[in-house]
């Protein structure tokens, strides 16, 4: 079973879908901004990267569209290959850029079976 | 035809001619007609005043045009001449013309050209063209508001909703952290704030609404103002730094909510650094100042923040909706007060509310 990285800037959203997917059984790490998430993957054992990536479109330091870009930019060969699920609540936002990576939309506010079927997708 | 029907005649074009003059008059439109022999252009005054002159001018040739059309403008309006001449239709042309003064003014032409013929009329649409400007730009704010409301108001759902859907599903399959106290803690406080930042939101929006219409309403009563800002600056973990007993006569509810949100914006945008409140009796005023030791407000941006549905810096690194500020200052208006910021970049900011203590309100 592979990791999860969920990368969100309220705390109290972060906490209840770590806490759902810790209950599922995930093992999770979490990132309050884009750039703090970006250090810690980039830190992160090739063989230990995770199966998925959460992240929040709308986040202080380094915003959703801005990670993409930048994984998509100077990560290609690390993190290019990683899914990235983009959690919204501003509708469907496609970042203008050429991402190798496959692309999940999540709307917020989400169902828990919605989250936790990508997820299982991905990382089971 | 005899001469008494020459006379009719002739009597009639002057009649038409001056009942033409005085309609263009009265509508202030500009005619003009170019003839295509000498390039000299037959035209009354608000012709000439539409190009900013106050007076009819000796002469002008077509050159003279060149001098007052925005480079930018030229090229279409040529094409759009050109179509004219191609289709014998009346073109309508919108473009800029530079004043003397340097100063930018919008012209509609009207442009009716018939091979050697070419007549028109020019009208000066400046106020109507920054009409257009200020609605669409109020319309851009307006859209940018909604798109950022609609967020602030699905996060806290988000955290509602993968709560009680996982609290459900917990308790269905007899998890035991589903009932453990320090989860069941967790979820009733992060309910409490969710709940709470949800309220504030919608109260924010409802005043809006209320200011617009001019129903914002007010309980006016003699307060302990200094109890209220203990009260205020207990509630976000801010420093008193001085606080004079004054009583004032205000509607309580409403400076506890220009407090807090004074105090909220601090914390907010004060990168984590300690907020300070100060409240100072003067002969007849309470000033109360809120300090914070964040990343302070550009100069331009100072009397922007005050502005409805506007905020100093994007919403992906400080989240609200930019109503605040604008709602305070509303408050604070109609307690005959005013509120004042100083700021330095890099330093922080201090946002202080000044108000009478004895109020005619």
């Amino acid at each position: 079973m592979k990791s999860v990285v969920v990368i969100d800037d309220d705390i109290d959203v972060l906490d209840v879908i770590v806490f759902a997917l810790q209950s599922d059984g995930f093992d999770v790490q979490s990132y309050s901004n884009g750039k703090l998430g970006l250090e810690g993957l980039l830190n992160t054992p090739r063989e230990s990267l995770p199966g998925l990536i959460i992240v929040d479109y709308l986040m202080p330091e380094m915003d959703g569209l801005t990670f993409i870009k930048e994984i998509s930019s100077n990560h290609k060969e690390l993190l290019g290959g990683i899914p990235l699920a983009l959690s919204s609540a501003m509708g469907t936002v496609n970042p203008d850029v050429d991402c190798k990576n496959e692309l999940i939309h999540l709307h917020k506010p989400m169902d828990l079976d919605d989250l936790l079927n990508v997820v299982r997708k991905y990382c089971s | 035809m005899k001469i008494e029907e020459k006379f009719l005649s002739v009597q009639n074009i002057f009649q038409n001619e001056k009942l033409l003059r005085l309609a263009t008059e009265a509508s202030h439109v500009g005619v003009w007609e170019i003839n295509q022999h000498n390039k000299q252009v037959h035209r009354n005054l608000f012709h000439d005043m539409a190009f900013g002159y106050k007076e009819l001018q000796p002469d002008w040739d077509i050159d003279k045009y060149a001098e007052h059309i925005h480079p930018e403008d030229l090229p279409i309006l040529l094409e759009k001449f050109k179509s004219a001449q191609v289709e014998k239709s009346v073109q309508n042309i919108e473009f800029r013309v530079i004043w003397s003064d340097k100063s930018i003014h919008w012209v509609k032409v009207s442009a009716n050209v018939d091979g050697d013929q070419q007549v028109g009329t020019i009208i000066d649409i400046t106020e109507k063209k920054r009409s257009e400007i200020a609605l669409n730009e109020a319309l851009f704010y307006r859209d940018e508001f909604l798109s950022i409301a609609s967020h602030e108001l699905k996060t806290p759902l988000t955290t509602l909703k993968l709560q009680s859907q996982l609290f459900k599903r917990l308790i269905a399959r007899q998890d035991p952290s589903a009932y453990r106290p320090e989860k069941v803690d967790r979820l009733i406080d992060q309910t409490d704030r969710q709940v709470s930042r949800l309220s504030r939101l919608i109260d924010n929006m409802l005043d809006i609404s209320r200011i617009r219409t001019g129903k914002l309403s007010f309980n006016f009563e003699s307060i302990n103002v200094s109890e209220l800002v203990m009260a205020v600056a207990q509630k976000t973990n801010t420093n008193v730094i001085r606080s004079d007993e004054v009583f004032c006569i205000c509607d309580k509810t409403r400076i506890e909510q220009v407090l807090m949100n004074l105090l909220n914006n601090a914390h907010s945008y004060g990168m984590g650094r300690p907020v300070s409140i100060t409240l100072d009796k003067s002969n007849n005023h309470v000033s109360i100042s809120v300090t914070d030791q964040g990343m302070g407000i550009e100069p331009q941006n100072i009397e922007k923040i005050f502005n409805r549905f506007k905020r100093a810096v994007p919403a992906s690194e400080v989240s609200g909706i930019g109503l605040g500020l604008y709602i305070s200052r509303e408050i604070i208006n109609a307690h005959k007060g005013r509120i004042e910021v100083k700021s330095i970049v890099g330093k922080g900011s201090t946002f202080t509310v000044h108000l009478p203590i004895l109020t005619g309100v």
